[in-house]
């Protein structure tokens, strides 16, 4: 392993503002399967109606996916940023102990 | 298909809505991808090292990802917006073209067919002699009527045809990428943890027995859920309990838990205890033990911001073959990419 530096404040930053990002999305997966329903029943029998009925409901998938991988995206930085200092601490820890002749 | 009395009822400019919704979703996409962007150059600015390098890979394959569902999105909006006004567009001239045929009072029938009228006939037979010629010629009429109503509901139906056509290929890229967005978290203990058991269950290891007539704990595995957490009543360590190597209240070890009361651990079963070295809240206990258990019970409670709520695999060895294990090892992995892996040394 290379030679790294962070600061792990910065990453847990960004990762809660990552984390955030789907609430901008979360709803046009409703919002489109809901006008596609209306189209379908505005127009039956049409193809268009089925196809862009099914488009719906496959970028209603999507969004929930790209919302769960946002939010886990945002949530791995915030965990790395922890888990740096959980190191760090538990490093300090350890050196401290050992000045304390606990062993 | 849509047949001819289908497309004199349609709305098609619901389609139109439907275009909007998606033009709109596109926008939000797009705006959600440059945030992304912009968080991800934020997080790696100050940020160097390999595990940088692989976020920038994930967060760019991430980021490319957004661009294709928001251009996926934007050509289905389009084409339902587009396919909308055309689709409308016919609809319109084959209503005003009906309009026309029974302005002429001819009759059409509900699937489009061109006939002759009671009032037609009637007028007919007041020409007395040109009663057969005219009837024929409005028969011949209606037939040609019958015929362009069929060509309209037919170019009407290629229309619609081609346009479901392409929302089906923009669909298949869809779903294509949705395949591509649920990866399988990575598995940090290498499929060894036990597979039956379910969220609010742990397995404890066999005891470690001792020449002495001692023993303790060895390993746990558990699968922590929010019902598991307790929040008061902590119930008091039975005195019966006494792992291997622990020198009662006054000595420097507490009776450790393998899986902690408030991670919803046993406290009356030998088998979830060690001893480690405790008091003055400074050594493994106190410290470093009691910290990982405090982050592993807020991530599962999720009161991490930033974090996702999940139910966290989490497995305890007590390390070493003595009273006193040398080390706990302990690797929790929630459901949703919360890692923790550390060795604490029983100091």
């Amino acid at each position: 392993m290379g030679a790294y530096s962070v600061e792990p404040a910065h990453l847990k930053a960004a990762g809660r503002r990552i984390h955030a990002l789907p609430s901008t999305i979360r709803a046009t997966g409703g919002e489109a399967t809901s006008a596609a329903a209306q189209a379908s029943a505005a127009c039956p029998g049409f193809q268009l109606a089925e196809a862009l009925d099914e488009f719906a409901q496959q970028y209603s998938t999507v969004v929930q996916r790209l919302t769960t991988v946002l939010e886990d995206h945002g949530g791995g930085l915030v965990n790395g940023g922890r888990n740096y200092e959980t190191a760090e601490r538990n490093q300090s820890w350890m050196f401290r102990r050992l000045k304390d002749g606990a062993v | 298909m849509p047949a001819y009395q289908q497309l004199m009822l349609a709305r098609p400019a619901e389609f139109e809505a439907v275009g909007r919704a998606l033009t709109e979703a596109k926008t939000k996409l797009t705006r959600t991808q440059e945030r992304f962007d912009t968080d991800v150059a934020k997080a790696n600015a100050k940020w160097q090292g390999e595990a940088k390098d692989a976020h920038a890979m994930r967060a760019e394959l991430l980021s490319g990802q957004l661009t294709g569902v928001s251009a996926l999105t934007e050509t289905a909006g389009g084409v339902a917006t587009t396919g909308g006004e055309g689709l409308g567009g016919m609809c319109t001239a084959l209503k005003e073209f009906v309009e026309s045929i029974e302005a002429a009072e001819f009759l059409v029938t509900p699937t489009g067919v061109v006939t002759i009228s009671p009032e037609q006939e009637a007028e007919a037979d007041a020409t007395v002699y040109a009663a057969p010629a005219v009837l024929a010629a409005l028969e011949a009429t209606a037939v040609a009527l019958t015929g362009a109503i069929e060509a309209l509901v037919g170019a009407a139906t290629g229309v619609d045809e081609a346009l479901a056509g392409a929302v089906a290929g923009v669909s298949a890229g869809l779903a294509e990428l949705t395949g591509v967005l649920a990866p399988a978290p990575p598995d940090l203990m290498g499929g060894t943890f036990p597979a039956d058991l379910q969220p609010g269950q742990y397995s404890l290891g066999d005891l470690m027995h001792f020449a002495d007539g001692s023993s303790r704990g060895t390993s746990l595995d558990a699968y922590i859920h929010p019902d598991q957490l307790q929040t008061a009543d902590r119930p008091d360590i039975p005195d019966d309990i006494e792992p291997a190597g622990y020198l009662g209240a006054d000595g420097p070890h507490a009776k450790s838990h393998l899986l902690a009361d408030t991670l919803g651990g046993p406290v009356d079963d030998p088998r979830n205890y060690v001893t480690l070295y405790s008091k003055d809240f400074s050594r493994a206990n106190d410290r470093p033990m009691a910290q990982l258990e405090r982050r592993v019970r807020d991530v599962v409670a999720g009161n991490v911001r930033g974090i996702p709520q999940q139910n966290v695999r989490y497995r305890v060895e007590a390390v070493g073959t003595e009273q006193l294990p040398s080390a706990v090892r302990i690797i929790a992995q929630g459901d949703r990419g919360y890692t923790e892996s550390v060795l604490i040394p029983n100091l």
